[in-house]
């Protein structure tokens, strides 16, 4: 009986916990830095396991960009920088953090937007996959400088 | 017979916590009535900024002249949202474009329908089923002579006790051919939210 509890107990940990995504609170005024406005080049949808793979393989390339600097940073002892990378703001429990405690299993859902901004500049954004806005490619964007430091892809309209 | 008197008690207990229980309504409001649910940019705000930046151009002495002999043709370019929240500014184009359309001083050219208007002409000229002599023909569409385009920005402060929010919406009017800005305006809304001592 206590095998089967345990047992039970598990499966419900895992399937809360296996896939993690955020929603955010869009509708929210907070104070803004910045806005910027561009269109979406390409979407990846990735994992935190891809993530932990690439920064074992010593941050290569990921999605074609180079990831450094901020991500780097984010994971402790990144190596390499680019400006134009930004990790977006990450709800779904933050990764540096949590990487060691969870279980092996436990799969972030994340989003790689490759944005074209008006002015002609390319960023490479990552941030939380999150089911109430799915990006596609040419989607119109704003990226939105929040005041807290954190940066987020939201659709024009 | 206490049991019978506690069984019949218990059950008049449950029939009147049953009648308190939470139940879903749906009722029909004021769609112009104050709304003050959040501090987040809501209804209320979306028609005082179409009302008067509408009431501000058709009062303009400028426009006023543009509009003596002739309807000019307007394009509306999206707001630019500045703001923190995702708002459908294109509700608030829809509103602005929808009265200035009603004053009928002005006629608009929808962007946003292009393709489908396309699709429509090219159905008639291509497809066969349509009359030759009556079906629309590319080419006569007629040009946007100004463009209506503008931002919505916001500054937001809070401290534990209270928070403020000002949004300012400004929108302009270019001449498209001679790039001149014909009018523009701003509208400022401030909304504060904070703690109240109710008292008796």
């Amino acid at each position: 009986m206590k095998n089967f509890i345990l047992i039970s107990l598990t499966l419900l940990t895992l399937s809360f916990s296996y896939s993690t995504h955020a929603n955010y609170d869009r509708n929210q005024a907070i104070p803004v830095d910045k806005v910027l406005f561009g269109q979406v080049v390409s979407v990846r949808n990735i994992t935190q396991e891809e993530l932990v793979i690439d920064k074992n393989s010593g941050w290569k390339t990921f999605g074609g960009a180079l990831i450094g600097g901020v991500i780097g940073n984010q994971f402790g002892g990144g190596s390499g920088r680019d400006a134009a990378t930004i990790l977006g703001a990450v709800l779904g429990g933050s990764i540096a953090n949590n990487r060691n405690n969870q279980p092996k299993k436990v799969v972030t859902r994340l989003v790689e937007l490759m944005i074209s901004i008006d002015n002609g500049e390319q960023f490479m954004v990552i941030q939380d996959f999150d089911q109430q806005m799915i990006f596609h490619s040419s989607d119109k964007i704003r990226l939105i400088y929040l005041a807290n430091g954190s940066v987020r892809i939201d659709k024009q309209f | 017979m206490n049991k019978l008197i506690l069984a019949a008690g218990i059950s008049l207990t449950l029939v009147v916590l049953s009648g308190c229980t939470n139940k879903s309504v749906v009722r029909y409001g004021d769609a112009n009535a104050v709304e003050t649910t959040d501090i987040n940019f809501g209804s209320t705000d979306l028609q005082k900024v179409a009302g008067q930046m509408t009431d501000s151009l058709l009062v303009s002495p400028v426009v006023g002249t543009l509009t003596a002999n002739t309807r000019p043709i307007i394009f509306v370019e999206n707001i630019k949202n500045k703001t923190s929240e995702h708002i459908d500014t294109e509700s608030i184009t829809d509103s602005i474009s929808t009265k200035l359309l009603r004053s009928g001083k002005f006629r608009f050219v929808d962007m946003g329908r292009v393709e489908a208007a396309r699709q429509q002409i090219d159905f008639q000229q291509n497809s066969g089923m349509v009359d030759d002599s009556k079906s629309m023909q590319f080419g006569k569409q007629v040009g946007a002579q100004y463009m209506l385009y503008g931002n919505l920005a916001s500054i937001v402060k809070s401290n534990k006790d209270q928070s403020d929010v000002y949004y300012k919406f400004t929108l302009r009017l270019m001449d498209l051919e001679s790039g001149l800005i014909e009018w523009a305006d701003e509208t400022e809304i401030r909304k504060t939210k904070g703690k109240e001592f109710i008292s008796w």
